[in-house]
């Protein structure tokens, strides 16, 4: 008898909390997800719908849709202008960062972010490119560095919906926080949250704190690694201000080989992170792509 | 700072390094007209206009001969002078700006007569007020370089005071908040091997140890003094203590009075409300800082991260589109952090605007 009263006692429980816990309706939400495929530095391309498997807090789900190349870039770019850039550094960087803005294609758009210890919004998205040029040209270098809060808030100021278009957000730093109020793993909260996809450019030539640990110069940063996996991207280090052009230009190459694909989530609770896994079929590479998304309540 | 004010302050932070050949008026007369502007408006960037375009070795040569006519009041105004506009260009050039603060040192250091004789005919009286001016004049001075986290410059600047005032709470709580200030980049999560993590840890806790030695000392001096009572709660939970960090914000809270402490303890307590989980209590204290400091980047950024954490990621973007689409471009933004020792500069500005 009690054992009787504590299954119904159960299901009546199960059947509450699927009530309270409402799912997805098909065909009303959609997640898209970027994904980079590659064969060492080569992207792979012409793979199709069935090459890929997604899960979805380990619920496989089918894609509705893969594109590559075909979504216009809204790129929102988030360059470092502290005073450790002063000099050549920055000339190298105005340089790279101009030759990737004139290699976008006429659909793409573009804002522009610099951080040194104020955080700010030079120009905001925009398909016109001289704005963004005339800017780059007039970047100055000066004061400390707060990676974390412009990241935070370039973060909040991407698109509420993407529309037709992929936002990404590119980052170039040349060194650790040390200004910012909040902490890195604020940052990376947020940026699991956003649901953007964030690609690195480091300049590892980072004389923090060379005096005191030694060895430590020029090592790559911990917090931008976690930063890039968390956003789904990839991660380049410079180890010069003249390899800063090259890598710009392999950055907009892997932006422009990855696929976006799109499914309406099902068979999921609705609230909540989202464990996203992408794998492949009949195909071989290696995927790069955001590790979930954060679904709030409706 | 209005941004037209700020415009002409960055046209004077140019002029450090510039060397221009212009028609030659009375230097002297010029600067000392200038000087009277100041004092008059309470307004550096318009007084500095008539010198705009004057180099380092023209204000070199002026400001020598202003030093050697031994007027106390006049060197006393033009050492206020740079010291305001040295504030105003902190942010936009800190080499320009510690040009400016250099030349005035060099004025408030000459308040002490370099005739020995005549030396020792002031009284003690006036002997204490020159040493508070000057202390105070290089503490302010410091704090500017605090503010945009020159903390070399600050901690060079901050022991020349202590030379003239050793027992000055204020040049205490500036030395702590340096050593705070220089704890921020040792991030032991920033490195990867136990060893290093280790030593990056020992040199954190190091520098907040003294700063918590630095604000005591202050305490014990100036019980009541808000900043170093804020920022001795902010040490403490920055090393663990999580009551007494409580219970020291919650006191400097009451008794700030100037809107940069209220915004000091509204951040601080946010932070610790928010370690503890208490969402609500976060936001209520970081909405407290924005309203003592609408622009300050650190309270906007705060506060949106805690309304996302709520579960508001609208409101977050909403904070954040706000200020960054909202900024005047010559916006001063060190002026926000809450460094800058204002009472010292409140305290030298009513002795010479009139």
């Amino acid at each position: 008898m009690r054992r009787l009263v504590a299954g119904i006692a159960a299901v009546l429980a199960s059947v509450t909390l699927s009530a309270q816990q409402p799912v997805f309706r098909a065909a009303v939400d959609v997640v898209r997800v970027d994904v980079s495929v590659m064969n060492g530095l080569h992207p792979v391309t012409g793979l199709a719908a069935d090459n890929f498997v997604l899960t979805d807090n380990g619920v496989p789900q089918a894609l509705s849709s893969v594109s590559l190349d075909t979504v216009p870039l809204n790129l929102m770019m988030v360059l470092d202008t502290s005073g450790s850039l002063a000099g050549e550094r920055l000339t190298h960087l105005i340089t790279a960062a101009n030759g990737l803005v004139k290699s976008l294609k006429p659909e793409d758009t573009v804002s522009l972010f610099t951080f040194s210890t104020p955080v700010r919004l030079v120009v905001k998205t925009t398909g016109d490119r001289a704005p963004i040029l005339k800017a780059l040209d007039e970047l100055v270098a000066d004061g400390s560095t707060s990676i974390n809060d412009a990241i935070f808030l370039a973060l909040q100021h991407r698109p509420p919906d993407a529309g037709d278009s992929r936002p990404v957000l590119l980052l170039f730093s040349d060194g650790r926080d040390t200004s910012s109020w909040l902490a890195s793993k604020h940052v990376i909260e947020a940026t699991r949250r956003s649901g953007l996809v964030i690609h690195v450019i480091e300049l590892v030539q980072d004389q923090w704190m060379a005096g005191f640990l030694g060895g430590m110069q020029g090592r790559p940063s911990r917090f931008l690694d976690d930063l890039a996996r968390a956003g789904g991207g990839r991660r380049w280090f410079a180890k010069s201000p003249g390899d800063l052009r090259e890598l710009f230009g392999k950055a907009l190459n892997e932006l422009r080989a990855r696929y976006l694909l799109t499914y309406s989530p099902a068979g999921v609770t609705r609230e909540g992170w989202h464990d996203v896994k992408v794998t492949l079929k009949s195909a071989r590479g290696d995927v790069t792509a955001r590790p979930g998304y954060f679904a709030s309540a409706p | 700072m209005s941004a037209q004010s700020m415009r002409v302050a960055v046209a004077a932070a140019a002029v450090v390094a510039s060397v221009s050949l212009q028609a030659q008026t009375p230097d002297v007369a010029a600067y000392r007209d200038a000087v009277n502007t100041y004092v008059k408006t309470g307004q550096p960037a318009k007084a500095v206009e008539s010198l705009i375009r004057w180099d380092r070795a023209r204000l070199d040569a002026v400001v020598k001969e202003i030093i050697a006519s031994g007027d106390a009041a006049l060197l006393e105004s033009a050492a206020m002078l740079h010291l305001d506009i040295g504030i105003a260009i902190a942010g936009i050039s800190t080499p320009a700006s510690a040009a400016y603060f250099d030349l005035g040192e060099q004025l408030i250091a000459a308040l002490v007569p370099a005739n020995p004789d005549v030396r020792r005919q002031l009284s003690a009286e006036r002997s204490a007020e020159i040493a508070r001016i000057r202390s105070t004049w290089l503490g302010v001075a410091g704090s500017a370089f605090l503010s945009v986290h020159d903390t070399p410059r600050a901690r060079t600047t901050v022991r020349k005071a202590r030379e003239v005032a050793p027992k000055s709470p204020a040049l205490m709580t500036i030395l702590g908040s340096i050593d705070e200030t220089e704890s921020g980049p040792f991030n032991p999560d920033e490195v990867e091997s136990l060893a290093a993590k280790s030593r990056v840890d020992r040199e954190r806790t190091r520098l907040l140890l003294s700063a918590q030695r630095w604000y005591k000392d202050a305490l014990e001096i100036e019980p009541d003094q808000p900043l170093a009572t804020i920022r001795l709660g902010r040490t403490q939970f920055l090393l663990g203590d999580v009551q007494q960090a409580s219970q020291l914000l919650e006191r400097g809270r009451v008794i700030a009075k100037e809107p940069a402490h209220r915004y000091l303890a509204g951040m601080f307590l946010g932070a610790l409300q928010q370690h503890q989980k208490d969402l609500p209590g976060a936001r209520a204290s970081y909405t407290a800082a924005l309203a003592a400091a609408p622009l300050s980047q650190n309270a906007i950024v705060a506060l949106a991260y805690v309304e996302l954490l709520s579960g508001r990621p609208d409101q977050a973007q909403s904070l954040a589109r706000g200020h960054l689409g909202s900024l005047d471009p010559d916006h001063a933004w060190w002026a926000f952090t809450g460094l800058i020792d204002l009472d010292g500069l409140f305290w030298l500005r009513q002795r010479v605007r009139k």
